[in-house]
């Protein structure tokens, strides 16, 4: 069989590597890498990992959430950064499990993208985001089977 | 007609072939070691219809179904997503409906579940809501479907 439509992906970009602490509530954006189409081929779609720990065991229904916010929309002109005033564009939410601390990896799969975006997460959860956190993206698309 | 979008399907994938018992509110993963569902079994179809082959120790009441998540694994090199509990019930990806009234000394029965989003790599768990324990040699089997033009 060949022409039937499949999922490919690209090389997994790290957007945050080894970000700061964050007290809860806070905004933090991902900035070593912005998702530009120089880095995601313009593939549509891409599945978010974050790897993160917590100051202490976080309560039940504790979320990470994550914001696009879109860059160079109009010439070099960028959409507003994602804060606690404007909460926009959310685009999912890494869920964390009640009473974890430890370093844990939390998926988020199948974010649209456009042409250059940033993302910033806010954390949810009712601890400090411990220094150190990750987070990375692997873009992905449909193509023919060969 | 030629090269409308139709429905091609791989082979179907056993993920449990004899699962053990399951007591009410209990998770258990579909877990036949050679398939943790990598793109290599799936080839990278995005979506799966569903099997579950099921019986219970006895008679369940109304409403009860059983909820089917989907854990992703090494999605950071080697490190997998937390594995779906009682206190992570993520992520959710449907339910299979069970019929009132069936368990105990009847046969299984086989429940649907269509067009689920399926990823690179994964594991698939069921979660019990039925009202009664899940009997032992439970399946679950997967079907990875995607779109193609009709032939020419």
């Amino acid at each position: 069989m060949s022409d039937e439509v499949i999922w490919t992906y690209a090389s997994q970009v790290t957007l945050e590597d080894s970000g700061a602490s964050g007290a809860s509530d806070v905004f933090i954006a991902a900035n070593d890498d912005t998702l530009e189409s120089g880095v995601h081929s313009n593939f549509p779609l891409a599945d978010f990992v974050l790897k993160a720990d917590f100051g202490a065991a976080v309560a039940a229904g504790s979320v990470v959430n994550l914001y696009r916010q879109d860059l160079n929309i109009d010439s070099t002109n960028d959409a507003p950064a994602p804060a606690t005033t404007y909460k926009h564009l959310f685009v999912g939410s890494f869920v964390i499990p009640t009473g974890t601390s430890a370093t844990g990896y939390y998926p988020l799969t199948d974010v649209p993208l456009v042409a250059d975006q940033q993302f910033s997460i806010e954390n949810k959860t009712d601890q400090n985001i411990s220094a150190g956190w990750d987070l990375k993206a692997t873009p992905k698309t449909y193509e023919p089977a060969a | 007609m030629a090269e409308e979008i139709v429905w091609t399907y791989a082979s179907q994938v056993v993920l449990e072939g004899t699962g053990a018992s399951i007591a009410v509110n209990g998770f258990q993963a579909a877990d036949l070691s050679e398939l943790t569902w990598r793109s290599d079994i799936h080839s990278n179809y995005p979506w799966a219809d569903f099997a579950l082959r099921i019986d219970f120790q006895a008679a369940v009441d109304g409403n009860s179904f059983i909820n089917l998540y989907r854990q992703d694994v090494e999605i950071d090199g080697d490190n997998d997503a937390p594995a779906p509990a009682a206190t992570y019930t993520y992520k959710f990806v449907g339910s299979f409906p069970i019929i009132s009234g069936v368990g105990g000394a009847s046969s299984p029965n086989y429940y649907s579940l269509t067009d689920i989003p399926i990823k690179y790599a994964q594991q698939f768990w069921i979660e019990n809501k039925a009202s009664q324990a899940v009997d032992h040699s439970w399946s679950l089997k997967a079907t990875p479907k995607t779109y193609m033009p009709a032939p020419k």
